[in-house]
């Protein structure tokens, strides 16, 4: 039961049909799966990525406010992935780790599209994601706290969502988020500040 | 919004913290305690909302995959260069990343074995300059059985035999504690 | 040199890709993206490259020198088969083919990269 079929890829299989088949990666946890790909196994960097990747690949798309911007951001940020994994101490938590690496990917290209010229002290401020779940006349409908917060999130200004998604969903350090951002420590947290005001009260109002 | 006598960033922290030491000013001030309860509720709200889209992702792009696949294989850390018996016209080595490959397969043979690392010590850019191995192995299911690190040692002993030209002077077992397998885990 | 020869040359490459791929135990062929070793193999003589050739579609690396031509090649090879006698055979195939193409000395670079 813990031996799998030999996966097919895309290579032509010659291999020999005396030896057994590897064992099944996909029931194996992140932890495992992080110190073999660490270790040069291909396979097991494959089926972390494939396990992540919807979820890389949402968060991205919610970070740059384009589908075809996330794929190149998770794209990039995949390699990455692949090149820094032996410096990972912390195996068990890669999930966190190579979410972090996709919202650094995600800024080098929102940071690229940006003129040189216009940025000073200017924040770089991440493009609002324009999907159909924000539609307005779809949220004025929802009725569940998960579409409410939808709203909320899209009604707040650039940088205090993307302050709050790095934080609550990235678990980014306020260092971090400054960087990405293009802004302050201080003026990260102030964004994050307001952000939780705002988002608190909005959800006190629908009690 | 009025009368809080904490701050939001207080509150999150706290939150970060999981809420320990245990803080009476948040916890037994009723104000506070609703605030808190509310902040928590929107961070597990947030990782809702973003597992929400992404299990409205569409299957990962086969193409897309396979050209990621291709750079990593591109960027596969080969390690040193093992040179092999070569004559004449021909150059041929072989690279310390195959090596291990080699040593991870035959480790995942063994029933309820698998290799969580290894690695190569000596000079191995020296033809027949003698090698030392060290896998590191873990039991996939269940409670380690010392045999089965002796089955590893054979195991891996054979296929470097067999498949490269390293001197091995002796393969180290060490067996790790990790947790390995997660029956709830979606491919 | 002229077209024709790089067309020749692309031609030879992808023969020799075909040939590769059907000794025993080859799995793939793969690009090797080694700038450093052919900046080495022009310094040490080869200061004449006339004409590196990398066929689209093909992996393997044929280089034509004034004294020589350099054939390399990055190499997976299917579990259960021997590194050192996969490439051996490998090497014996691509030199087999280069023989009688007219071409100045034949040498070939081996390195298998994976097993299994």
């Amino acid at each position: 039961m813990n031996l799998a079929a030999r996966p097919q890829g895309l290579d032509a299989d010659r291999g020999g049909p005396s030896a057994p088949p590897p064992i099944t990666l996909t029931s194996a946890t992140d932890g495992l799966l992080a110190r073999r790909a660490a270790d040069g196994d291909e396979r097991a960097f494959e089926t972390l990525l494939r396990r992540h990747l919807s979820l890389m690949t949402a968060y991205a798309t919610r970070l740059t406010g384009s589908r075809a911007d996330a794929s190149d951001a998770v794209q990039e940020a995949s390699i990455a992935i692949w090149r820094e994994l032996p410096t990972l101490t912390a195996p068990d938590a890669v999930r966190g780790w190579m979410m972090k690496i996709v919202s650094r990917k995600a800024f080098d290209l929102i940071r690229s599209r940006k003129p040189t010229a216009d940025i000073d002290d200017a924040a770089v401020v991440a493009q609002v994601p324009v999907s159909d779940q924000d539609d307005p006349a779809r949220l004025a409908l929802a009725t569940d706290a998960m579409s409410k917060l939808r709203l909320a999130l899209a009604a707040l200004p650039d940088l205090q969502r993307q302050s709050w998604l790095l934080r609550e969903v990235g678990g980014e350090s306020y260092g971090e988020i400054a960087e990405h951002l293009g802004i302050t420590t201080t003026a990260a947290r102030g964004q994050l500040a307001r952000a939780r005001e705002n988002l608190t009260r909005e959800m006190e109002a629908w009690r | 919004m009025s009368g809080r006598t904490v701050t939001l960033e207080r509150l999150a922290h706290y939150l970060d913290s999981g809420r320990v030491p245990y803080d009476p000013a948040i916890e037994d001030d009723p104000e506070n305690a609703s605030q808190l309860a509310t902040l928590a509720r929107l961070r597990l709200l947030s990782g809702e909302l973003l597992a929400d889209e992404a299990a409205a992702e569409p299957e990962p792009d086969v193409g897309w995959i396979a050209g990621v696949m291709e750079r990593v294989r591109q960027e596969a850390r080969s390690g040193r260069d093992i040179p092999l018996d070569s004559a004449g016209p021909a150059i041929l080595h072989m690279t310390e990343g195959a090596v291990r490959g080699l040593i991870r397969e035959a480790g995942d043979s063994v029933a309820g074995a698998v290799v969580i690392s290894c690695s190569l010590r000596g000079d191995v850019s020296v033809p027949a300059a003698p090698v030392r191995v060290e896998v590191v192995i873990s039991a996939l299911r269940g409670q380690f059985v010392p045999v089965m690190a002796d089955d590893v040692r054979e195991a891996v002993t054979l296929a470097l035999l067999r498949q490269t030209e390293l001197d091995v002077e002796a393969v180290d077992i060490v067996v790790g504690d990790v947790h390995l397998l997660d029956v709830g885990a979606t491919s | 040199m002229n077209d024709s020869s790089g067309v020749r040359l692309r031609a030879l490459a992808d023969e020799l890709d075909a040939a590769v791929l059907a000794v025993p135990g080859v799995l793939r062929i793969q690009p090797r993206l080694d700038v450093a070793r052919l900046a080495r193999r022009v310094a040490d003589g080869f200061a004449a490259v006339r004409q590196g050739v990398h066929a689209p579609g093909s992996r393997v690396e044929v280089t034509v020198g004034p004294e020589a031509t350099v054939v390399s090649l990055d190499v997976a090879i299917a579990r259960d088969h021997s590194g050192p006698v996969v490439a051996r055979a490998v090497a014996e195939t691509v030199l087999l083919r280069l023989a009688g193409e007219g071409l100045p000395e034949p040498r070939v670079d081996v390195r298998i990269v994976a097993v299994g």
